[in-house]
């Protein structure tokens, strides 16, 4: 079946289809505006989809927008809490809506343009504050308009904001409290001269916590090196920047080694000792650190313990040998972490092909190496999850994604829908599909394509402009 | 032999809802429909069965009671394996409780005349778990339920169940046919219909009747044949909750509050 091939052409086929999940993607695209009249009359044709399509996080915001004309009130409730919403629809059902649910939803939405969450702090009830502290976007003008009645829980979500300035964590540290002031000197923005009093502290809870600020001067963190808690001496190794010319030595508290072994800059001499470390999780993480030197690698990948291995494994400096060695491992979890690398040697990944057993199946098969005639075996593989991993593959032949357009498990369908490696008319034959999702999927692939095609000819013509 | 297999479009309810406004039921604008999850494996049991018999010697009937709409659970089941679909169309049948729906059913297997009638051991909307039980009473076959395992041979006189019963105890029974089973979840594990299969659904007819058409009178269909009514659905206020928020010393304070609150 021939996919339309441009956006008039898909936007008639849609329409004259008359299903609202494939039609859907179509709303408010580019090329599609002659249409959007009667693509809404489908889209709002019913009332079960209205409230679907409402609570639906892909649909388009310029649907949602149309959709936020609709007088019930679930609907709307449900465009509030949709992360698809756009800042000016909030807008617009903010000054309709003034009903307790909508202030926390609108005051929990990414999208909330400042403005209006500044409105919001001015008047909040405790869920609208909540609301505000957990929202990420919430600027600073409105955080100091929530300092005034908050309560120590509040307060340390205020320390802890992102969008807290330094005005308002010296006033938050101002106040005493050891849980308020232990969140204020993590954060980057905390002044300078407050985090390094939080230094030497005496209570070790707030000399951890300044450890863990990302912009903490190198002399401080240096100095926190050297700490007496083993907390304090891990979380200042684990933001130490790699290049800076501090040594680190063994160090008896398991917290620190652990620190250790994630370090980009670990002394190779270091990272021996901790290659023999009587703890599994040092040599996982020094496993999998990708600084360490090939020798270690392969040390850590004869380790005993097979999620060391599996770390080595998935080690991106792990060399081409130590791949094709774990490629053999007595343990599936150890070959499934290095069947997925397509750096893996070209020997030990055929051997891989052979492999029924779901977790090294479904590695090979989102391996962009793996051969076409293995992906199409294991694209009718008995497990759903080995034949998704063929639709995650970013090489993934059309021949391979042909065959899952007919795999029971609509997610998978979905999936083959929306690999760029199948063809749009494949796509499109699906158009039928019995599940909503693959529909949908259909929709968007068929959208995308179109318009792609139709800037592509605006370009040609831009190019070579017509007598 | 034929195996009869009623299934039920069940209604999944989405994060927030309305009640109609009669109070009696949830506003289906808030409702998910599809295939009952007891049935499917139901379902299954019995294309298990006609799979492992000779071919042409079993068919599977699937059974609904519904509108139009209820279609598309009898066309899942088609392409899963059924062999043929009856919808008895639910006009007048608005009142009908679990017992008038059995009525329904037990006159379709009255006509039918299956070896088994499989049913899902409850509906995962409503669990009432009657309806199978009603049926096998009103045609007054031999029932087991919640049954976990399946052994039957077509054409047999008997077949072989196990049920779970409390404590870990498992019961064998055998089971004289033709009988009522209803259908525990996890006796199998239920296929999914291929894109073919459901294809080729689509295109296969499904035998719509009437109550009158399977031999009810009015004096058994709807109100007039069930046991009860629903007066109201309701949600109940919530008992006192707080979701304890802060850091793990705030809440811990919290909580000493709470208890000496409790304790007087």
């Amino acid at each position: 079946m021939r996919a339309p091939a441009n956006m008039a052409a898909l936007t008639g086929a849609l329409i004259a289809r008359g299903d609202a999940y494939l039609a859907l993607p179509a709303y408010g695209a580019e090329g599609a505006e002659w249409a959007q009249a009667a693509l809404a009359r489908l889209l709002l044709s019913n009332a079960r989809l209205k409230l679907v399509f409402a609570a639906l996080p892909f649909a388009p915001p310029a649907f949602l927008a149309l959709l936020a004309g609709e007088d019930r009130p679930a609907i709307l409730q449900r465009i509030v809490r949709n992360p698809a919403t756009s800042g000016a629809t909030l807008l617009r059902l903010a000054r309709q809506m003034d009903d307790a649910a909508t202030r926390a939803a609108l005051a929990a939405h990414a999208h909330t343009p400042s403005v209006a969450l500044i409105g919001l702090a001015m008047n909040a009830d405790a869920a609208v504050r909540a609301a505000l502290l957990r929202n990420a976007g919430t600027p600073a003008l409105a955080l100091h308009a929530l300092l005034d009645h908050a309560d120590a829980a509040e307060r340390a979500a205020l320390a802890r904001h992102p969008q807290a300035d330094a005005d308002l964590l010296r006033t938050l540290l101002a106040g005493g409290d050891a849980v308020v002031r232990a969140e204020a000197v993590a954060h980057p923005h905390c002044p300078l001269t407050q985090v390094a009093d939080a230094c030497v502290d005496a209570d070790a809870a707030i000399r951890r916590r300044a450890a863990s600020n990302p912009v903490l001067p190198p002399s401080l963190r240096q100095a926190l090196m050297g700490d007496s808690d083993p907390a304090v001496r891990a979380e200042a190794l684990r933001l130490h920047a790699e290049g800076q010319d501090v040594a680190l030595t063994d160090d008896g508290d398991v917290r620190v080694r652990r620190a250790q072994a994630r370090h980009v800059a670990v002394p190779e001499d270091l990272a021996e000792v901790l290659s023999r470390d009587g703890d599994v999780w040092v040599r996982v993480w020094l496993a999998r650190n990708p600084a360490l030197p090939a020798g270690l690698i392969q040390r850590l990948g004869g380790d005993a313990e097979a999620r060391v291995r599996h770390a080595a494994g998935r080690n991106p400096a792990c060399p081409a040998d130590m791949l094709a060695t774990l490629a053999r491992d007595g343990d599936e979890w150890v070959r499934a972490a290095v069947a997925c690398r397509p750096d893996l040697p070209t020997e030990a990944l055929r051997a891989l092909e052979r492999e029924d057993g779901e977790d090294v199946a479904s590695a090979v098969a989102r391996n962009p190496q793996t051969r076409e005639a293995a992906l199409r075996r294991l694209a009718r593989h008995g497990q759903a999850d080995v034949r998704r991993a063929v639709a995650l593959n970013p090489d993934a032949p059309a021949a391979a994604l042909r065959l899952l357009l007919d795999d029971p498990y609509p997610l998978n369908r979905a999936f083959a829908v929306r690999h760029p490696n199948l063809p749009v008319a494949d796509a499109w034959g699906c158009a039928d599909d019995g599940a909503p999702q693959v529909r949908f999927a259909v929709g968007k692939r068929a959208v995308t394509h179109a318009a792609a095609a139709g800037r592509a000819a605006r370009r040609h013509l831009e190019t070579f402009p017509q007598p | 032999m034929k195996i009869l297999v009623p299934v039920k479009r069940v209604a999944s309810l989405d994060d927030e809802f309305e009640l109609r406004d009669d109070g009696r039921d949830v506003d289906p604008d808030f409702c998910e429909f599809d295939l009952n999850e007891f049935d499917e494996y139901a379902l299954e049991a019995a294309v298990q069965i006609k799979e492992a018999a000779p071919e042409g010697s079993v068919e599977v009937v699937v059974l609904t009671i519904g509108p139009d709409d209820a279609d598309d659970v009898l066309r899942k089941a088609l392409a899963k394996g059924a062999d043929r679909a009856i919808r008895v169309d639910d006009a007048g049948l608005e009142e009908a409780d679990r017992v008038a729906i059995a009525r329904v059913i037990a006159k379709v297997a009255e006509n039918e005349e299956p070896g088994l009638v499989l049913c899902g051991a409850q509906s995962a909307d409503q669990g009432n778990a009657q309806t199978g039980m009603s049926v096998a009473a009103l045609l007054g076959w031999t029932r087991a339920a919640v049954v976990s395992k399946l052994d039957f041979a077509p054409g047999a006189a008997t077949a072989q169940v196990e049920r779970e019963l409390e404590g870990g105890l498992v019961e064998c029974l055998d089971v004289e046919t033709p009988a009522v089973l209803t259908i525990q979840l996890g006796i199998n594990t239920p296929r999914y219909a291929s894109l073919r299969s459901i294809k080729q659904a689509n295109a296969k007819p499904i035998e719509c009747l009437t109550p009158h058409d399977v031999g009810l009178s009015d004096a058994e269909i709807g109100a007039a044949g069930a046991l009860s009514r629903v007066r109201r659905v309701f949600v109940p206020e919530r008992g006192r909750g707080e979701i304890i928020a802060g850091t793990p010393s705030q809440q811990a304070a919290r909580l000493l509050e709470i208890i000496s609150e409790v304790n007087g």
